[in-house]
């Protein structure tokens, strides 16, 4: 998902010759494997949409305990793409820009998250940020601050399995700009935050708006780090994934119900994106 | 597998009259080497000899034992797996843990079992009905709820009705699973109206936060108590505790037949009760 944002900055020529090719017949082998991953991905959704509750759809999305987790799920995940936003392009920018020692290692650890089992995330910032946990024992102890079984803490690992998405999208932008406008804007005077905000940001703002709304339908699907480092409760800290979860086990029509919404949330946004940033008709 | 094969084949049909000839053909491609991979898979675990010896004939039982056991039983169902494995050499049990509805789900989905072993008996009913199981049902443990506390007992928690202190880091199961269930009932039985911080999924979620620390107090199996470390037990304190009993049953379809009788005779055992018990569990 990351790497097709690399086209996002190649200019427009670059692109038509690729078109014509598309559409060639691939070699078999290429069809069959292509066939298969289709089927992979798609077979799935045909489960879920033949065990769909069509006729009560509109009863169980809209009781109780699913409008709570929307509204949760919303809020949490749309504060977390901020985050990720915030923190990720500015990492990127170092790791784009900037050459020092480890920087490899920094990389790595900052986009460890993507690769890592969630629930191991969640655990490791239980361990550091929970109420006996290495940073957050002092900070609740001085300020009285309790990230789990709030909305900060469901934010908070939103935020850190979504913020490699946008690090990855952004830095890739950076390294595929061309640098010759920043140049030439620090040539007429313009100064090091004035090139930052005026050229190099507007440059990767495709990317950097596919970085964010990637990093947002992440956040707005993760279970294993929030249910391990926020808990969950009902109105509180249970976002969709984590109600669909539990009503798969005594509810399951109004578990289908919530992840077709999913579904079709994300694919309708992967769609969008895809016409929006990489025009390909 | 045998869900992933079911719908495969769904898939298969349903497409089949839409798509092009081509990608019909390429489906058939697709589909053939996994229908192979489902047809050797059940092949593997039935058992060469299931046309002789009897039940009791250590070394006519072979192939491998699927055992799903709720997450509760975990502990003390490696250890039993482990004896059954040093009676009959030839088996190999495989134990799979999850919460109860979880597993109930996937056994109802065509999940490859030989024995289910539910924290409730209420979910061995649709198993019953839309499944089926072999024979009866046999109560192999009982387990009863404790309120516990993490290590030390810092928030000074006495007694059921600290968990109605709002300032304390309160957690239950989720009402959907077992331990939430019977955990409510029981409260509202003494009539405690619990403020949850947390409803856990499952209860190893819940133990794993309460001997973190990152809870003050929870309510657990009080085999949970007896075995995690890290945990304190302050019993129920208020009437009879809150119970569960542990059935374990054989599904119909189940591919290793031999040995999955075998196991359920061994569940009633002097031994297997004596693990039961030292892991917290009260005989049936």
């Amino acid at each position: 998902m990351t790497s097709t944002t690399a086209s996002t900055s190649a200019p427009e020529s670059a692109r038509r010759p690729a078109r014509r090719t598309a559409r060639e017949l691939p070699p078999w082998p290429i069809a069959l494997l292509a066939g298969i991953g289709v089927v992979l991905f798609a077979l799935p959704l045909v489960g879920l949409v033949a065990r769909a509750p069509w006729t009560g759809l509109w009863a169980h999305l809209s009781s109780r305990f699913v409008v709570d987790a929307a509204v949760l799920s919303v809020v949490s995940s749309i504060a977390a793409a901020a985050v990720a936003a915030l923190v990720g392009v500015p990492l990127a920018w170092v790791l784009a820009r900037v050459s020092f020692p480890g920087r490899s290692v920094v990389r790595a650890l900052v986009t460890l998250p993507m690769v890592l089992p969630p629930v191991v995330g969640g655990a490791a910032l239980l361990f550091a940020l929970g109420r006996r946990g290495v940073v957050g024992g002092p900070l609740h102890d001085a300020t009285g601050l309790l990230l789990p079984y709030s909305i900060w803490g469901v934010i908070l690992a939103n935020a850190f399995v979504a913020t490699p998405l946008v690090i990855l999208t952004v830095e890739g932008a950076l390294r595929n700009l061309d640098r010759q406008y920043e140049h030439a804007a620090a040539t007429l005077g313009a100064s090091r935050l004035r090139v930052l905000w005026r050229v190099t940001l507007p440059m990767i703002g495709p990317a950097l708006g596919v970085a964010v709304v990637v990093a947002w339908a992440r956040a707005l699907g993760e279970f294993g780090a929030t249910v391990t480092f926020a808990g969950s409760l009902g109105g509180r800290t249970q976002t969709l994934p984590l109600a669909v979860f539990v009503a798969l086990e005594s509810n399951r029509d109004a578990a289908v119900a919530i992840s077709l919404v999913l579904v079709a949330l994300s694919l309708g946004l992967l769609i969008a994106l895809r016409d929006r940033w990489w025009p390909s008709r | 597998m045998g869900g992933v094969c079911a719908a495969t084949h769904d898939t298969d049909v349903a497409h089949r009259a839409t798509w092009t000839r081509r990608c019909a053909a390429l489906t058939l491609l697709v589909m053939t080497p996994l229908a192979a991979g489902c047809a050797a898979a059940e092949g593997d675990v039935d058992g060469p000899n299931r046309s002789g010896a009897s039940v009791s004939g250590a070394a006519t039982l072979q192939g491998s034992l699927h055992v799903l056991v709720a997450a509760s039983l975990l502990p003390v169902a490696e250890v039993l797996a482990g004896d059954f494995e040093l009676l009959h050499p030839g088996v190999d049990v495989q134990i799979a843990g999850a919460g109860s509805s979880t597993l109930r789900e996937q056994v109802l989905a065509g999940a490859p079992a030989d024995v289910f072993i539910p924290a409730d008996p209420s979910h061995l009913q649709a198993v019953r009905h839309e499944v089926g199981i072999s024979g009866e049902s046999v109560v192999v443990a009982r387990n009863s709820l404790v309120l516990a506390v993490p290590a030390g007992n810092d928030a000074g928690v006495a007694a059921l009705a600290d968990l109605t202190r709002p300032e304390l880091l309160i957690g239950l199961c989720a009402a959907e699973v077992p331990c939430g269930a019977h955990a409510r009932a029981g409260l509202s039985r003494a009539g405690i109206e619990p403020v949850p911080d947390t409803d856990e999924p499952n209860v190893r979620a819940l133990v794993t936060k309460l001997a973190a620390g990152e809870l003050d107090a929870a309510v657990v199996y009080a085999s949970d108590a007896r075995t995690a470390a890290g945990i304190e037990s302050l019993g129920w304190g208020a009437g009879s505790a809150p119970e569960t009993t542990y059935e374990a049953a054989m599904l119909t379809e189940a591919p290793n037949t031999q040995a999955a009788e075998a196991f359920l005779d061994f569940l009633g055992s002097a031994a297997a009760r004596d693990a039961f018990v030292s892991h917290g569990f009260g005989a049936p």
